[in-house]
C-alpha cells in the first residue's frame, strides 16, 4: 500500500500536465467561450512554469511567482516557434508539447524525491 | 566617530553585516512611539513594571492598527476616485487634446494619484513590514496608470501594437517565414512573441489578439515590477528601499515599451536573469545575500549548475524574440564576469553569447544579410546615435516641448537620484557591503555601450535609459534609506513625497502627454476595418504618415506608401505639388489613400510638415476632383484615384 504522504506528493507534482489534459479537451469542446479563454491562458502562461519550478531549491515566494511566470512563458513561447518555424502551429501540438513538459517535470521530481527518501 | 562631516549614525560593523534586517524595526519603533498615550489619572497607582509593559505594547499594537486602516482606507479612496474620474473624461477630446490624456483627465484622477503617493510614502516609511499594504499601493499605482487608456479608449493605443497583430495573423495562417522580406520582414526573423501569441489566439478561440491586447500593457508593467524587488533585494534587507525602489521604477518608466511588443515580454525574461543571477550566483561572502538559494556556495555543484539550467530556456526565448535585448543582457552577464561579482564566470555570459549568436546565423540571417548596411551605420557613432532623434525645437509646438522638458527633467532627475543614493549608501556602509554596492553600478552602467553600437531607429538613448533603469530605481532609492538606521521618519517620508510627486509630474506628461497621437477613435478603427476588408491583395496602402492602425490583418498582401518619410527631395516636391505627386504616386491600381485624425496629430505633433500644411494636402486632394472618396466619416476619409477623368480624355 501506498502511503497517504507519497500519494499526495505524486497528485501535486501531476497536477500541472492533468491540467493540461484537461485544458485540451476545453479546446476540443467548449467552442469560443470565456472558460475556454481562460483555461489556456492560465495554462500557458503559467503551467509548464510551475512543474519546473517545483525541481529548484527555492522557497522564497515572490521568486517562485516570478520564475513560474518566466519559466511558463519562455517554455510556451519555444515551443510555439519551434512549431511556427516548422509549419505545424496547432494550439493543440502546442499544448500537447507543455503537457508532455509538465509530465517529465512531474517524473523527475518524483524520482528525485524517490531517491532522496531511499 | 565623524564622516564627512555628518554624525555617525551607524551601528558597528557587525550589526549591520550579520545581523538580518536590522533595520526596519527601529524605524518602526519610532513610528509606533508616536502614538497618541492614553492619559492616565493622576489617582491611579502606578502600575506594576510587567503591566505597564502590556499597556504599552497594546498601544503600539493599536497605532499600528490605526496606521494599517488608515493606509487601506487611502486605498479605498484612490480606488473610488479613480473610478469617479473615469466616468468624467470626455474620451473623444484626447484626439485633440494639446496634452492628451493630461488635459482631458479631471482633477478626481490627479487627487487620486496625490493620495496613493502620500499614503504609500507614509506606510514605507513608518510601516515597511506590512508588504501587503505596500504591495496593494504598488498594483493600485500601476492600476491607475496605466489600466487607464484600456478603460477609456475601447480601441487598441499605438500604431506599432496594431502591426504586432498583424504579425500574429500572418504566423497563424502562414507560420514562420524568415525570408519574407518587406515592410514588417523583420518581425519574421525574431518570430517568438508572435509564435507565442499566435497559439494563445488560437487555443483560446479569440480569433484575434485585439481582444486582449489592450490590457497587456498593465499586465507587463506588473510583470517587471516582480523582478525589480528581487533585484532590489539582491542588495538589501531594507523594505523601505525595496518598496521604494519598485515605486521609483514605476513613476519614471516613462519610455513606453510596455504595450503589446516583443520588447516588453524580452524586458521582463532580461529582468528576471538578472534577477536570478545576482541573487543566486553571487559570490560566497555577500552580506546581503541571506534569503539566497545559494546559501552562501553551501550548495552543492550539480544544484548550482540545475539552477544555472533554469536560466537557459530565458535565454533562448529572449534571442529568439528581440533583436535588442539579447545584447543587453550579454553586456550585463560580460560586466559581471569582468569584475568578478557572480559565479559561472564564463558559463553563463558564454552561453547567452552562442545561444545569441546561434539564433542570428539561423533565424535572422535573411534580414541580415538584407540590412547589413543599415546595422553598421552608426557603428562607433555614439554622439550621432544618441541625439539621431532629438528635432528642433521650433518645428514643434510647444504642447511637444513641455512634453520633452517633462520627460527630460524625469531621466535627468533619476539620475542624479540615483549617484545621491549610490554616495550616501557607501558612505553608510562597510567595505564587504561597499564591494556589494558596485554590481548596482556596473549594471546600471552595462546597456551604455549600445549608444555607440546603432541608433536603433533613433531610439537607442530611451532603450539604454529603459535598461538602466531598475538599477537607477535601486540607487535612487538608497537616496532615501541609504541605511536602516539613518535619517529621521517624517522627514525622509516629507522629502520623498514631494520627490515622488515631482517624478510624477513628469512621468504623466512623458506617458499621457502624447496620447492624443496614440489614442485612435472608433470611427478611425472603422475606417482601417474598411480599407482591409475591401482592399483586394495586390494593393497599394498610402498613408500620411503610419499612425492609424495598420496592417493588422493580411500583412503581406499589400504595399504601404508614407508620405511623411519620402526621401530628399521628391519629400520636399511633394510638399510644393502634392496632388500631382499623390496621383502619381496612386498610378498603381489598385491604390487607396487614407487621412485620418491621429495620422494629422503626429504630423503636428512632430513638426514633420510645416504647421497647416496636413490641412491643406486634405483640402488640395479632395477639391482636386483628380480623387474619389470611397469612405468618409466624421474626421477620417479614404480615397482612391479617379480614372473616369483619364479615360474619358484618352477617348
Amino acid at each position: 500500500m501506498i502511503p497517504s504522504a507519497d500519494l499526495r506528493r505524486l497528485a501535486i507534482a501531476l497536477t500541472p500536465a492533468a491540467a493540461g489534459w484537461v485544458v485540451l479537451i476545453i479546446t476540443a469542446v467548449a467552442g469560443h467561450s470565456v472558460i475556454r479563454a481562460v483555461a489556456v491562458f492560465a495554462f500557458v502562461l503559467v503551467g509548464p512554469g510551475v512543474a519546473v519550478v517545483r525541481l529548484l531549491p527555492i522557497r522564497d515566494v515572490l521568486e517562485r511567482g516570478v520564475l513560474v511566470l518566466a519559466l511558463g512563458l519562455s517554455l510556451a513561447l519555444l515551443t510555439a516557434e519551434a512549431t511556427a518555424i516548422s509549419h505545424i502551429l496547432r494550439p493543440a501540438v502546442v499544448l500537447v508539447v507543455l503537457i508532455l513538459i509538465c509530465s517529465a517535470a512531474a517524473l523527475t521530481e518524483l524520482a528525485m524525491k524517490g531517491g532522496r527518501s531511499s | 566617530m565623524q564622516e564627512g562631516g555628518l554624525p555617525d549614525r551607524r551601528p558597528p560593523p557587525e550589526a549591520v553585516d550579520t545581523v538580518p534586517v536590522p533595520a526596519v524595526t527601529e524605524a518602526y519603533a519610532r513610528a509606533e512611539d508616536k502614538a497618541p498615550t492614553v492619559p492616565v489619572p493622576a489617582v491611579i497607582e502606578p502600575l506594576a513594571p510587567a503591566a505597564g509593559e502590556a499597556l504599552a505594547a497594546r498601544r503600539r499594537t493599536w497605532a499600528a492598527r490605526r496606521f494599517d486602516m488608515a493606509a487601506c482606507g487611502c486605498l479605498v479612496i484612490c480606488l473610488t476616485l479613480w473610478a469617479v474620474s473615469l466616468a468624467d473624461v470626455h474620451v473623444h477630446d484626447v484626439a485633440t487634446a494639446g496634452l492628451g490624456l493630461v488635459s482631458v483627465l479631471p482633477v478626481t484622477f490627479w487627487t487620486a494619484l496625490g493620495v496613493l503617493t502620500v499614503s504609500f510614502c507614509a506606510t514605507v516609511t513608518c510601516r515597511p513590514r506590512r508588504w501587503p499594504v505596500l504591495a496593494g499601493h504598488v498594483v493600485v499605482l500601476i492600476a491607475i496608470l496605466h489600466a487607464t487608456p484600456a478603460i477609456l479608449y475601447g480601441t487598441l493605443r499605438y500604431s506599432w501594437a496594431w502591426k504586432h497583430v498583424g504579425v500574429i495573423d500572418y504566423i497563424i495562417h502562414n507560420g514562420v517565414n524568415f525570408n519574407l522580406g518587406g515592410i514588417l520582414g523583420p518581425y519574421q526573423g525574431w518570430p517568438g512573441f508572435f509564435a507565442l501569441n499566435s497559439t494563445l489566439t488560437s487555443a483560446s478561440g479569440l480569433g484575434s489578439a485585439l481582444r486582449y491586447a489592450q490590457w497587456v500593457l498593465p499586465f507587463n508593467d506588473l510583470l517587471w515590477v516582480g523582478p525589480v524587488i528581487l533585484i532590489a533585494r539582491a542588495f538589501t534587507s531594507d523594505r523601505r528601499l525595496i518598496w521604494t525602489a519598485a515605486w521609483l521604477f514605476t513613476v519614471s518608466n516613462w519610455i513606453g515599451q510596455d504595450y503589446f511588443s516583443p520588447q516588453a515580454l524580452a524586458y521582463f525574461l532580461y529582468l528576471t536573469v538578472i534577477a536570478i543571477c545576482i541573487r543566486w550566483f553571487w559570490v560566497p561572502g555577500d552580506p546581503v545575500a541571506r534569503d539566497c538559494p545559494d546559501g552562501r556556495s553551501r550548495r552543492s555543484r550539480s544544484t548550482r549548475y540545475a539552477l544555472a539550467a533554469a536560466l537557459l530556456p530565458m535565454m533562448a526565448a529572449i534571442a529568439s524574440s528581440h533583436q535588442l535585448t539579447p545584447f543587453m543582457l550579454i553586456a550585463a552577464l560580460t560586466a559581471l564576469a569582468l569584475f568578478r561579482e557572480f559565479r559561472h564566470r564564463v558559463l553563463l555570459p558564454v552561453a547567452m553569447t552562442v545561444t545569441t549568436l546561434g539564433w542570428l546565423a539561423y533565424g535572422a540571417r535573411s534580414w541580415l544579410g538584407a540590412n547589413r548596411s543599415q546595422l553598421l551605420q552608426g557603428l562607433g557613432l555614439p554622439w550621432a546615435n544618441a541625439s539621431s532623434h532629438v528635432v528642433s525645437e521650433g518645428t514643434v509646438p510647444p504642447d511637444q516641448v513641455i512634453i520633452d522638458w517633462g520627460v527630460r527633467s524625469l531621466s535627468g532627475a533619476m539620475a542624479v537620484l540615483a549617484v545621491v543614493g549610490f554616495v550616501r549608501y557607501r558612505r553608510h556602509h562597510t567595505a564587504r557591503a561597499r564591494r556589494s554596492w558596485w554590481r548596482i553600478a556596473l549594471l546600471a552602467g552595462a546597456s551604455m555601450p549600445a549608444l555607440a553600437a546603432n541608433s536603433y531607429g533613433g531610439e537607442i538613448v530611451f532603450r539604454v535609459y529603459l535598461f538602466a533603469l531598475p538599477f537607477l530605481a535601486v540607487a535612487a532609492a538608497a537616496a532615501f534609506f541609504p541605511h536602516p538606521r539613518a535619517g529621521r521618519p517624517s522627514w525622509t517620508a516629507l522629502v520623498l513625497m514631494g520627490t515622488v510627486l515631482l517624478l510624477s509630474v513628469g512621468y504623466s506628461l512623458g506617458n499621457f502627454g502624447e496620447e492624443s497621437v496614440n489614442y485612435f477613435t472608433p470611427q478611425e478603427v472603422a475606417a482601417s476595418e474598411w480599407l482591409y476588408r475591401n482592399a483586394p491583395p495586390g494593393a497599394l496602402l498610402v498613408g500620411a504618415d503610419s499612425n492609424f492602425p495598420w496592417a493588422f490583418v493580411h500583412y503581406n498582401w499589400y504595399s504601404y506608401t508614407f508620405l511623411d518619410t519620402m526621401p530628399g527631395s521628391s519629400g520636399r516636391a511633394f510638399l510644393r505639388t502634392p496632388v500631382a505627386t499623390v496621383a502619381n504616386i496612386m498610378k498603381h491600381y489598385p491604390s487607396y489613400l487614407i487621412l485620418t485624425t491621429s495620422q494629422a496629430a503626429e504630423i503636428n505633433m512632430t513638426g514633420a510638415w510645416p504647421a497647416g500644411e496636413y490641412s491643406r494636402l486634405t483640402h488640395d486632394l479632395l477639391s482636386s476632383g483628380k480623387f474619389r472618396v470611397v469612405y468618409q466619416n466624421a474626421n477620417d476619409v479614404i480615397l482612391q484615384l479617379d480614372t473616369s477623368h483619364d479615360r474619358s480624355e484618352g477617348r
